[in-house]
């Protein structure tokens, strides 16, 4: 027996060791090509911002490679679905860094992944780069984490403040309980209450419910001045307008940028009229802006379906700056790349001038919108 | 009256369950596996409905009843493809469950690939429901409830009057009398496919009206099922309508004491009890071994 034993613990050593020198030798293997990794929601309600944004960096991507690549090498981007939260992202965090090897991620989208990749990016010294993610809690994730999509802390706070300045006392929220959505009605309601307001109910919902009843009528019941809704989808978006409006809701609304994506505005027309949202400053007629909105609408045919497009964007520009990085470089080294993203000032990008603060985050500026007949104006007050 | 309002919620969301609990005991009943493919089925039937109407533009009755006989083909199609060489390779009720839940995965990716995950609607006019003292509801709501209600019954009269239904009674009591009785046990299986699927498609319908279709509205519908199911009584179908409306009645009602993050937990929390302290479910009756033993 012991024998047999033994023999088998050889086996199983043996078998460990051929896999672990053929994946190292894998590894060392100069693939002649620069492999960048990527977190993104690829499958769930949250593709509907993942797989448009996927097509958005694939163009950069594969712009760059038409004009050479990076360093003379030609960058392979892999896609990992981080579908939409922290535990799937590390997951594919652990993956792209240790199996793929890579040093530089491009993500995650929703604030859930980022924060469920920082970690483990931050422990192995890898870029986590993200296009879009907003929680205020990103700010501090980590010194190898950085993004080019604005902290939505000042959306919650700007809509506080646009509240009490109607004179809304009393207001209902509605949030969806994800990192991204949590963590901007915590700075609404933290704000509307130094303000003097008073929440009269937080409700808030599962990403994989439907019917959201209930809530809306403990919220219609206590009688609120105006209930401020904040979804990570625009799928459960529209849901909740429509039930809304079937419980006999009418006053005023206020919610966060994904009221600004056109499957909203088209679909729910009625619904979202009057509602005032904040929004990252975009302009998308500005030249270069319209520029990329064209050769992206060009290549992939109409995008912008679920997203506003600022997100499509502010994922191009993040491939090239890290283009950018890795060619000031000279090579694909964390360290460097991460010192030459704090360096960033005024850079001019389709998302507009980017600047990145000590956080890694971006000075980016929200804006109040207001929704008439379909489209998204600016608010005044 | 707000508890009117939450009785009338509840019976909204227990409709759907109720429905999704039959169709999982019927199948539960004649083949005895938890059967996960009626989640596929029903995001399947909700996106057919979907394309037939609104992308082809075709009237929604000629839509509902081919979006039908396209579920009806694929429950034929699983059940011969998937689980019927497992079940002549005698394979246990969990790798049945495996390979079920293996389908379900399966075809809502397909979904999601075929039909992306942007916003869809049916394009009905949302309006302000009607009020009935104090609580209100939609016509959309009304018919939901009135048509899982009416099916449920059409059921129970086709099980309790038809050859059919009696043959699938006969079979979910001992497949081998019934096999020497000389029921096709087969067919009568591939049958009772076809009604779950039937039930499934139409709650799925029903649902894609009201909550509009999603590839992600499977999984929600076999959680609030099955716990319907076994809060009913397990392969007890009459018993999974009450579990659907009890489960439904109780999370809309427990939320309005408790923070709404709770509802789903609510549910199970029920279901974890009932596992604990009955098992068999409400209505829950001996099985033949454990009467006579």
């Amino acid at each position: 027996m012991a024998t047999k034993t033994t023999k088998g613990i050889i086996g199983i050593v043996a078998v460990a060791i051929i896999i672990l020198a053929a994946v190292l030798i894998f590894k060392s293997r100069d693939t002649g090509e620069i492999k960048i990794g990527s977190i993104m929601p690829l499958s769930g309600d949250a593709a509907a911002y993942g797989l448009p944004l996927q097509k958005s960096a694939i163009l950069a991507i594969e712009e760059i490679n038409s004009q050479g690549g990076i360093l003379g090498k030609q960058i392979k981007i892999i896609f990992e679905d981080g579908k939409c939260t922290g535990k799937e992202a590390s997951s594919a965090a652990q993956k792209l860094i240790n199996v793929d090897g890579v040093k530089v991620i491009l993500g995650g989208l929703c604030s859930g992944e980022t924060l469920g990749a920082a970690p483990i990016a931050e422990s192995s010294k890898v870029i986590l780069f993200s296009p879009g993610s907003g929680s205020p809690d990103i700010t501090n994730a980590g010194d190898y984490v950085f993004r080019n999509f604005p902290s939505d802390a000042s959306s919650g706070s700007k809509i506080a403040e646009s509240a009490i300045e109607q004179g809304y006392v009393k207001v209902g929220v509605l949030s969806e309980v994800t990192d991204y959505a949590q963590a901007v009605s915590r700075v609404f309601k933290n704000k509307f209450k130094s303000l003097g307001g008073v929440i009269s109910t937080d409700e808030s919902f599962s990403s994989d419910a439907s019917d959201f009843k209930t809530q809306i009528t403990k919220i219609i019941n206590a009688k609120p001045d105006a209930v401020y809704i904040v979804p990570q989808t625009p799928s459960k978006f529209g849901l909740v307008l429509k039930q809304l409006k079937e419980l006999g809701y009418e006053g005023p609304l206020y919610t966060n940028e994904i009221a600004a994506g056109k499957d909203v505005l088209e679909q729910y027309k009625n619904e979202i009229d009057g509602a005032i949202l904040a929004e990252p400053l975009f302009n998308p007629d500005d030249p270069i802006s319209k520029e990329f909105l064209d050769k992206l609408t060009a290549r992939y045919g109409e995008l912008a379906g679920a997203l506003p497009p600022v997100y499509l964007a502010t994922t191009y520009d993040a491939v090239y700056i890290l283009k950018e990085a890795i060619e000031s470089c000279g090579e694909v080294k964390a360290d460097c790349i991460k010192t030459h993203l704090y360096s960033i000032k005024n850079r001019k990008g389709t998302a507009g001038l980017l600047t990145l603060d000590p956080n890694g985050d971006p000075l980016f500026n929200y804006v109040l919108k207001v929704v008439k007949d379909g489209k998204v104006n600016e608010y005044k007050q | 009256m707000v508890l009117l309002q939450l009785l009338v919620n509840g019976i909204i969301a227990g409709a759907i369950y109720a429905l999704m609990a039959s169709s999982f005991s019927l199948i539960y009943n004649i083949i005895k596996f938890m059967d996960l493919s009626p989640g596929a089925l029903f995001v399947v039937s909700a996106f057919s409905a979907y394309a037939f109407n609104i992308l082809f533009g075709l009237n929604f009755l000629v839509s509902l009843i081919l979006a039908l006989i396209i579920v009806s083909i694929l429950a034929i199609l699983i059940n011969k493809i998937v689980y019927k060489p497992l079940r002549n390779k005698n394979a246990s009720n969990f790798i049945l469950f495996l390979a079920s839940f293996g389908v379900f995965l399966f075809i809502t990716a397909l979904i999601l690939l075929i039909f992306g995950a942007e916003v869809r609607t049916f394009g009905l006019p949302i309006t302000r429901g009607y009020e009935i003292s104090g609580a209100i509801i939609t016509k959309t709501q009304i018919l939901l409830i009135v048509i899982s209600l009416v099916l449920f019954l059409l059921l129970q009269l086709f099980m309790k009057t038809t050859k059919l239904g009696k043959a699938m009674r006969a079979i979910a009591d001992d497949k081998q009398i019934a096999s020497t009785l000389g029921i096709n046990v087969e067919k009568t299986i591939a049958i009772t496919f076809v009604i779950s699927s039937l039930l499934t498609g139409i709650a799925g319908i029903l649902v894609a009206l009201e909550q509009n279709p999603e590839h992600t509205m499977g999984l929600s519908v076999i959680l609030k099922g099955l716990t319907a199911s076994i809060i009913g009584g397990i392969g007890n179908v009459p018993a999974a309508l009450v579990g659907g409306f009890l489960i439904g009645i109780i999370e809309n009602i427990g939320i309005w004491f408790l923070p709404s993050g709770y509802k789903d937990a609510i549910a199970f929390v029920i279901l974890i009890l009932f596992l604990l302290f009955r098992p068999k479910g409400l209505f829950g009756v001996k099985t033949r071994e454990e009467a006579s033993g």
